[in-house]
């Protein structure tokens, strides 16, 4: 970097315009070299993270697009060297695929605004309104989030077969209606917020319900969404539970689907990876959407804003 | 337009009877119609509790609470009919000014039209109609507080409560506001309790001062009563800035007149029958002696009521000074005229004006002259 001449001649604290005109030309164009260099480092660092990261997910997406003979040689195959749909739409015909993603949304769609509805309301319980026992309860609420879901999963799937509710939407729905976690989630929330709120809403002559409807639902807009997103992905995810109890092709969600898809036809990974990449795209979907409110949601209460 | 009556009012927020402390202990206390009622008092005095147990947002543990002579103890807050300036305002930030002083009357199902009407009238008294679109987040805090002034008045309440309205804003701010407060007093002609632990709003604002401490009243009386005749020395401290000059000494003859003799062995004259009657009363017994640094005066006639102190620190306040002397027996402030000479260091006598002094009991620290039973 060329050294840039700093003196400029001074005479009365007057100094001369041309100089400094210079001067400030020379040190802008070497700061602002300095803050490009800086990017360019930053940006190709990031570029080189994102694909590592990314690998198995743009594999995937290859993978998809490859006819299944290019798949399996003894050749470094990352790129479909002839790029087709073709399995798509065996994907698509094979199994109802479309039936299924409309089956998860369905049932993934239930139970976040079940959630919603029943974990704001308990969290509004637990924070706002004073009872005996409160803390007592909050806890044993809390502490069913050490239970482990596999070790009720028997219990459960015998409750519901008694209750003849196997293989249909309820069965997939009722169980999975509230959660500890949103609970908590939406209570921390509401710790933060302003209690004067809450009696200047009871002084206005405000009952708890319109509280709710009327300031703190538009105010927590963020945590729902937040909720909303954690919710709905977790759903669409949902794996053991539906395979479980549900046995027609009618009620199956989409992520077993996608194993159907391995078990029809014995040499079918590309028809497998053409359908996990048909699925991901309405959770990746609803995560950009809410991605913003999810990142504040989580974080909200962290620190004080 | 009503009365409040509040009889021997008890907070405790521990539910066993036996290990009970009281945050406000007996309080009772009579407003009337129309009345300015300051809570004045240091923090946790239970000052803002008792506010809080008016506005039914704290349960009463023993007492009653009367409102225009129905007993208010187990009413729900919104039916009390009393609204409440909260001190950071409590804005519903997701509505705008005019839904905010809109929504207590369209939780009541008032129709939109009287709504509608109400809104512009209130708005237009506190100079808020071009506001009246704007979110929370977009005004300033003077502004906040008008608008939460202006949701209290739409109701057309029973009383206001004001818990330390002002706190939150500047000092010139609070000042503007502070008139602006008297003004809508005066127009409205509705009650209002108001929670403060700054006495200049105490002494400005109000009709009536109840001077509380450790949750018990120590004097409800009006600003002049409060400030001229204090129950105790915990109020003639707690009014006035700077505050009140205390001298422990002990009441004795001296050359036939009673005398107040401070422990270092100075003595002031008492004039008048008050001397008499200490005499009678207190020879030798131990009082205390309280001027307020205004009642110096700096011209010393040679009269048996001279104190001498160095000066300590001198504030310049503009149209006067105070003057911190160190005496023989204690510290005192006093407030003098700005071409008072001496500077830090210098000695300086001055005499007590012993007519307006007062005297406490140094046992009890009763105000011995003090009339006007407590309420």
């Amino acid at each position: 970097m060329a050294e840039i001449n700093e003196t400029i001649t001074m005479e009365n604290w007057q100094y001369n315009e041309q100089e400094i005109k210079r001067l400030h030309i020379a040190m802008n164009a070497r700061a602002l070299r300095k803050r490009r260099i800086r990017k360019t480092v930053l940006i190709t660092l990031n570029i080189v993270m994102a694909v590592f990261i990314l690998f198995p997910l743009l594999y995937t997406v290859s993978v998809s697009l490859m006819p299944s003979d290019q798949l399996f040689t003894m050749d470094m195959n990352l790129l479909p060297k002839s790029p087709t749909l073709d399995n798509y739409a065996r994907a698509l015909t094979q199994v109802p695929l479309v039936r299924f993603i409309l089956n998860s949304f369905l049932v993934a769609g239930c139970i976040t605004l079940g959630q919603i509805v029943t974990c704001s309301l308990a969290a509004f319980a637990f924070s706002f309104l004073e009872f005996r026992g409160k803390n007592v309860l909050f806890m044993l609420v809390m502490a069913t989030m050490m239970v482990p879901g596999e070790a009720t999963i028997i219990s459960n799937y015998l409750t519901v077969s008694s209750m003849g509710l196997l293989d249909t939407y309820p069965v997939l729905i009722l169980p999975s209606l509230t959660s500890a976690m949103g609970i908590f989630l939406f209570r921390q929330f509401y710790m933060t917020f302003p209690k004067s709120l809450y009696e200047s809403a009871k002084l206005d002559g405000c009952g708890n319900l319109k509280f709710i409807v009327k300031i703190l639902i538009p105010l927590t807009k963020s945590a729902i969404g937040a909720m909303a997103v954690y919710t709905f992905i977790n759903a669409w995810n949902m794996y053991m539970w539906p395979l479980l109890v549900t046995g027609s092709e009618e009620m199956r969600t989409v992520q077993i689907g996608i194993s159907m898809l391995n078990s029809v036809d014995a040499q079918s990974i590309t028809l497998m990876m053409a359908g996990v990449v048909a699925i991901i795209i309405p959770s990746m979907v609803i995560f950009i959407v809410g991605q913003k409110q999810l990142i504040r949601g989580m974080f909200s209460g962290a620190v004080k804003g | 337009m009503s009365d409040l009556f509040l009889k021997n009012v008890c907070k405790s927020y521990e539910k066993k009877q036996d290990k009970a402390q009281y945050a406000v202990k007996d309080f009772t206390l009579k407003i009337e119609d129309g009345e300015f009622v300051i809570f004045v008092g240091p923090s946790g005095c239970g000052k803002s509790t008792t506010l809080r147990m008016i506005a039914g947002l704290e349960d009463i543990t023993g007492g009653e609470l009367w409102i225009d002579g129905k007993l208010c103890n187990y009413v729900e807050p919104g039916e009390r009919d009393l609204s409440m300036v909260f001190q950071n305002y409590a804005l519903y930030p997701n509505m705008n000014v005019y839904d905010n002083m809109a929504f207590s009357l369209s939780v009541r199902k008032v129709p939109k039209k009287e709504i509608d009407k109400k809104v512009h009238e209130t708005a237009e008294i506190l100079g808020l109609e071009s506001l009246l679109k704007r979110r929370p987040g977009e005004l300033s805090g003077g502004q906040k507080q008008r608008v939460a002034i202006g949701s209290a008045i739409m109701r057309s309440p029973k009383a206001f409560l004001m818990d330390e309205p002002l706190s939150n804003l500047d000092a010139k701010l609070r000042s503007q506001m502070r008139v602006e407060l008297a003004k809508l007093h005066e127009s409205l002609g509705t009650t209002m309790i108001y929670v403060t632990h700054d006495q200049t709003e105490a002494m400005t604002l109000g009709t009536k001062i109840v001077v509380m401490k450790d949750g018990i009243i120590q004097q409800a009386d009006s600003p002049k009563e409060v400030y001229d005749n204090p129950a105790n020395m915990f109020v003639a401290g707690f009014i006035g800035s700077p505050s009140m000059n205390f001298f422990n000494g002990r009441i004795r003859t001296y050359a036939g007149m009673p005398v107040f003799e401070t422990v270092t062995g100075e003595r002031l004259e008492i004039p008048g029958s008050r001397g008499k009657v200490l005499e009678e009363k207190y020879r030798n017994k131990w009082v205390i002696l309280g001027i307020r640094p205004e009642h110096f005066l700096t011209k010393t006639d040679g009269s048996g009521s001279c104190l001498t102190g160095e000066i300590t620190a001198r504030e310049m306040l503009g149209a006067e000074s105070i003057v911190y002397l160190k005496t023989a027996a204690e510290e005192a402030a006093a407030r003098v005229p700005v071409e008072t000479p001496g500077k830090p260091g210098d000695k300086l006598t001055l005499s007590a004006d012993m007519e307006r002094a007062h005297f406490f009991d140094g046992h009890t620290n009763e105000n011995i002259f003090y009339q006007g039973g407590r309420q």
